[in-house]
């Protein structure tokens, strides 16, 4: 299931990808650099203002309020994986249901 | 395994691998260089260089998490012109791909056979004679990958080298990939531990709470 997490967002080292921090459950920051197809944002960032974003997700397991999420390219510090709260999500996972 | 060039252009076709755009062409053709290898395809330099600034700082990918942005403040974007990006000696830039990659892990083919695609990016020999790295680290193309690729293009050699516009720069590999990797879009094959996913793992119906 796909979802959003806030970010900022600067411009990257190419036209074609933009430079995205984001905070994992605990405070800690990542990040990385993002297709700009996998960032929302309201206007463009340049180099004297980053802009407020959302970055695209894939949710890969969700227990209790936090949620694992695969980030679009693998971040600096974190890896591809990073831990999250689920109230930091745009689209919160709905909660699963047994099957008949 | 590798794919020779026939292998790789059946999996174009049958959309397993994506490159945009396509290499042409396909076969030797009079007049026309064609980018297939016997198992490798050439990819092209895009007009777009990133040109890292020289400064007072030290690289620490554990300092702290603004390097994305950290990394784009000390570097320049610029177009090659058509005359060319002169790479002085012993300088280095990244650039990237004209071509688009895109290796899906969720295809039928890969599903029926438990298989998927990775790539490999390499150097060509003719721009190592002349002391140039077009990518070094960073080879591995993930399956599931889709975007432009980075090359860390460094001159080692004795002088300056050209870099142009749409010249052949690099050199692709196909590689396929024994069972589906669970870094896979969907959560269809979380947690496999056999080629068949979970399914194996789950409990029978009547054992479930409703």
């Amino acid at each position: 299931m796909e979802s959003q997490i806030r970010c900022k967002v600067f411009p990257g080292q190419f036209s074609n990808e933009y430079a995205v921090k984001a905070e994992e459950i605990g405070g800690e920051s990542f990040s990385l650099f993002a297709p700009i197809q996998a960032v929302e944002t309201d206007e463009n960032p340049t180099r004297d203002k980053a802009v407020d974003g959302w970055l695209k997700v894939t949710i890969w397991e969700q227990t209790g309020d936090k949620v694992i999420v695969k980030l679009p390219r693998e971040s600096f510090e974190s890896g591809r994986f990073v831990t999250m709260s689920v109230t930091q999500l745009k689209t919160r996972p709905e909660p699963l249901k047994a099957s008949r | 395994m590798i794919l020779s060039n026939i292998e790789m252009q059946r999996a174009m076709a049958e959309g397993r691998l994506i490159i945009e755009p396509q290499p042409l062409p396909l076969l030797p053709t009079e007049g026309q260089k064609c980018p297939y290898d016997t198992h490798a395809v050439n990819l092209r330099l895009s007009e777009e260089l990133s040109v890292p600034m020289s400064g007072p700082f030290t690289f620490d990918l554990m300092g702290g998490a603004d390097f994305s942005e950290f990394l784009s403040r000390n570097s320049e974007k610029t177009t090659i012109q058509a005359t060319g990006y002169a790479l002085d000696k012993g300088k280095f830039v990244l650039g990237r791909t004209m071509e688009y990659i895109n290796l899906p892990v969720d295809h039928p083919i890969n599903r029926e056979e438990k298989v998927c695609l990775a790539a490999r990016i390499e150097g060509r020999s003719s721009i190592a004679r002349c002391g140039v790295l077009v990518h070094f680290t960073a080879p591995t193309v993930h399956p599931g990958f889709e975007g432009t690729l980075t090359l860390e293009i460094i001159n080692m050699g004795p002088a300056s080298f050209m870099l142009r516009p749409g010249m052949p720069i690099a050199q692709l590999i196909i590689e396929e990939v024994k069972g589906i990797p669970f870094e896979k879009t969907d959560t269809t094959f979380k947690g496999q531990t056999s080629p068949e996913g979970r399914v194996k793992e789950r409990k029978p119906k009547s054992t479930r709470s409703k």
